[in-house]
């Protein structure tokens, strides 16, 4: 049974004396089965190297007034010693010599853990703000080694702040992230009233806050995500899955829709769908932005030309209502819009006129 | 830090009385030291008096501190005998009582902020946790909380490695069980 062979393997991994095939069996094991692999991950992994110890606050002061004990104990050890044998070699500690000395010592103590306190308040608190305008990308790392591509208009803000446990990011636009991993230190993203908190992972967010939709898809790893009005209400993410949640101040596209039907469309507003994902490269349609791809896979036109306006940096005019209800597919590498748009008004069957920076679609 | 390190920082405190080592091994076993009497008597302030205490010891002791063979050992060790110490003679605490104690909840060495990050989840398994029998969830919590060796476990609980391995094995097959009804929602 593959669960009693999960957990004996498992076992032997805790125990620290499973053979080499026994390693290489759980490794196979679990990239086989991805429930296993989850309760592997959540459970049962092997802690990170931590490179340097952070030093707790409260271990060091119970250690000042600790060793303020062991100086005195010994100072009374030593009178009391004196006072018996005179002569009688007496043991010394290190940096003693007299009562006087202990006071001096207990402040040296303090003063040296205020002073460790004091280089904590320099460290940089100001917030770090990296930004990209239309037609830009951007790939770069956080302070602590987390790897993110940032697509066309978009801004991400971040504090490098070590007296916080917690990793936060506060975001618009659209971002790849590939977490790094830190023991202790959970990483946060705000975007457009959502909360997506992370564990180790690769994935994408979608979130332009003039988007219908803003769109989470996870490739590898696990995500929770949770909408702002609902907080108890937590999604948690699976790789080759996306959630999409509809943001408030998107308008309606579908002119005239009133009534029950309308209503049922507005109040789904979270959908978790499957993605399209290739799991060997860890890429999906959501985020081959990434390698320069221009991607649409069966999007609307409006999402679509909301791609175009930011991946090119124009403007984008249309008049041709009727255009609105259809769907795109298509990929391009290295294209310019003209070949773009050429390409794509022979499905959709309308023409434009490029002036300057606009894009005038009839 | 390491066992080889360890070792080095005993020896320094052994022979040569370095306060810099002292200090160093000090604050690298503080919080789980306390961490571990507090789950024995359930008060900070004792729970500080007898890590203090077991401290002292260590440098107090000199060159005897050279026959420990284990450090990490000897320090849960002590502090588990003056706990239950505690628990007899101030608490009135039955031999049966003492058998019974085991942590409340368990923060994993390897996934500290889950419990940060996955309320819910973290819920499931600490009931999970605290559904285990005593010895195996007291086995279990110095094997995934203190990172403890089935040997140095076997050690500190006074029990043999089989048991030990028997503990675990329990504890991963419930843990894994309740972990995977919830994923399956």
């Amino acid at each position: 049974m593959k669960n009693q062979r999960f957990v004996y393997l498992v076992t032997r991994q805790l125990a620290g004396d499973a053979t080499p095939e026994e390693r290489d069996a759980l490794d196979e094991l679990l990239a086989s089965d991805r429930q296993l692999r989850e309760v592997y991950i959540l459970l049962f992994k092997k802690p990170e190297k931590v490179a340097d110890e952070e030093i707790c606050s409260h271990a060091m002061q119970a250690y000042t007034a600790h060793f303020a004990k062991i100086q005195l104990a010994q100072m009374q050890a030593n009178e009391n010693g004196r006072a018996r044998n005179r002569g009688r070699r007496t043991k010394r500690l290190l940096g003693w010599c007299g009562s006087a000395a202990v006071v001096a010592i207990c402040w040296i103590f303090v003063r040296t853990g205020s002073n460790e306190d004091a280089s904590h308040g320099e460290a940089s608190i100001t917030p770090t703000e990296v930004t990209t305008d239309k037609g830009m990308k951007k790939h770069f790392f956080l302070p602590d080694s987390t790897e993110v591509w940032l697509n066309a208009d978009s801004r991400l803000v971040y504090k490098n702040d070590p007296s916080v446990a917690a990793r936060v990011i506060n975001f618009t636009g659209e971002a790849y992230f590939d977490v790094a991993e830190k023991a202790g230190r959970p990483f946060i993203i705000y975007a457009n009233g959502i909360q997506i908190r992370v564990l180790g992972t690769s994935f994408n967010v979608r979130a332009y806050p003039d988007e219908e939709n803003t769109e989470t898809a996870l490739l590898e790893g696990m995500i929770e995500v949770t909408v702002d009005e609902h907080p108890r209400n937590k999604i948690y993410l699976r790789p080759g899955e996306k959630l999409s949640v509809r943001n408030h101040a998107a308008k309606e596209t579908s002119p005239g829709a009133v009534g029950p039907a309308a209503e049922e469309a507005t109040s789904q507003k979270l959908l978790v769908s499957e993605l399209k994902m290739d799991p060997e490269a860890l890429t999906a349609p959501e985020t081959s932005w990434k390698e320069n791809q221009l991607v649409f896979d069966g999007e609307r036109f409006d999402k679509v030309m909301s791609k175009i306006s930011r991946w090119y940096n124009v403007e984008i005019e249309v008049t041709n209502e009727e255009l609105h209800g259809q769907r795109f597919t298509a990929d391009f590498e290295n294209k310019t819009i003209r070949q773009v748009l050429d390409a794509l008004q022979y499905t959709a069957g309308f023409k434009y006129k490029l002036v300057g920076d606009t894009v005038y679609i009839n | 830090m390491d066992a080889t390190e360890i070792s080095h920082l005993q020896r320094c405190i052994a022979t040569q009385r370095a306060e810099e080592a002292y200090k160093k091994l000090f604050l690298h076993f503080y919080t789980e030291l306390l961490g571990f009497a507090y789950g024995y008597v359930k008060q900070r302030e004792i729970a500080e008096e007898i890590v203090s205490d077991v401290m002292m010891r260590i440098w107090t002791m000199e060159e005897a501190l050279l026959t420990v063979n284990n450090l990490k050992v000897y320090l849960f060790k002590s502090i588990k005998n003056k706990a239950i110490n505690y628990l007899l003679k101030e608490r009135n605490f039955s031999s049966w009582d003492i058998e019974q104690i085991a942590p409340d909840r368990i923060v994993d060495y390897a996934t500290p902020e889950r419990s940060l990050l996955y309320r819910e989840l973290d819920d499931t398994i600490q009931d999970a946790v605290r559904a285990l029998p005593p010895k195996c969830r007291m086995a279990y919590s110095l094997v995934r909380q203190n990172g403890l060796t089935y040997k140095e476990v076997a050690a500190i609980m006074e029990i043999s490695e089989n048991t030990v391995d028997r503990h675990l094995t329990i504890a991963v097959k419930r843990l894994s069980e309740a972990v995977k009804n919830y994923l399956a929602y």
